[in-house]
């Protein structure tokens, strides 16, 4: 999937300890003990700076999977 | 009569303040990074309009001016807000220049070029979230508003002796254009409704400044220097 190994490798600077290596497209990257609402801001800050795409909090709200972000970088 | 030089003359905060003071006997000069932001009928009381980008600390080092200046008004301040470590030396480098460097430099041409009247009176915009409210994702604003608190508290002294006054005004969290452009993108409604829970005066609105800023400016305040007025609502108390 276009952007899927771009996406998986600039999700290493929004999570600190978490091992992203093993993150996949069916990967729930929220559902983790490091999600919070400065996660949420460094994952805003990475998809604007890495793809030029402006996503709000609402919007990640609504998304699970590393899949749907993807297609919402996509879109 | 009075001259007035407006730096960030475009801003929410400074235009609101321009509207409230239209019908004074001033003459103000601005500095202004583009002047086809300011809206048509503020355009129209202002004298003299230099355009600069504060970001560009070389450039504005050439400001110069024909006329003295009795009342300073700055209002410039960006907030970059990612965690910290996201920073770039670009973001640092710019947050410090737009908001405290150009402040200093200006200051230093304002006084070394003789444009201060005596008894000239400076207000500096800061934050309450350089003074009293830490924020996550916002460390380089509250750094570069903290400054300016320094930077007032010394200079006032050294200004005294002409008796030129220096203050700064740290107002709480303000409904301005921007303030929603980046809340719709990190703020949800239930945060927005907390916030609304801080502050016991309701959240400030465009002109909430205004009259501190003209209080700090005339001669009402004139045994007033170094100080920094906290202006939030209420907030600090919650």
């Amino acid at each position: 999937m276009k952007n899927q190994d771009e996406l998986i490798n600039a999700l290493k600077d929004v999570f600190e300890d978490i091992d992203t290596s093993s993150f996949d497209l069916k990967t729930e990257f929220k559902n983790n003990d490091e999600w919070d609402s400065m996660t949420a801001l460094s994952l805003i800050t990475i998809i604007d700076q890495e793809f030029g795409k402006s996503i709000s909090g609402e919007k990640i709200k609504e998304l699970n999977t590393i899949e749907e972000l993807i297609l919402f970088i996509n879109e | 009569m009075n001259r007035m030089l407006i730096i960030a003359a475009s801003s929410d905060l400074s235009i609101s303040y321009l509207e409230s003071i239209k019908n004074d006997e001033l003459d103000i000069d601005v500095i202004v990074r583009d002047s086809s932001r300011i809206p048509e009928n503020i355009l129209s009381i202002i004298d003299e309009i230099h355009e600069f980008d504060l970001n560009d600390l070389e450039s504005l080092y050439k400001f110069i001016s024909t006329s003295k200046y009795s009342q300073i008004i700055f209002f410039q301040g960006i907030d970059i807000i990612k965690p910290f470590q996201l920073y770039n030396i670009n973001d640092i480098s710019q947050t410090f220049n737009v908001n405290v460097l150009s402040i200093i430099l200006l200051i230093n041409i304002l006084i070394s070029k003789k444009y201060l009247l005596k008894e000239a009176s400076i207000v500096i915009i800061s934050s309450i979230s350089g003074v009293t409210k830490g924020t996550p994702g916002h460390v380089l604003y509250s750094s570069s508003k903290a400054a300016l608190i320094g930077l007032v508290k010394s200079l006032s002294l050294e200004l005294s002796r002409r008796n030129i006054r220096i203050n700064c005004i740290s107002p709480g969290l303000i409904e301005t254009e921007s303030l929603f452009a980046k809340n719709n993108q990190i703020l949800s409604n239930e945060e927005k409704l907390a916030y609304d829970s801080k502050y016991p005066l309701g959240i400030g609105k465009l002109d909430s400044l205004n009259g501190t800023i003209k209080f700090l400016l005339g001669t009402s305040s004139k045994w007033i220097t170094g100080q920094n007025l906290i202006v939030d609502g209420g907030n600090s108390n919650v």
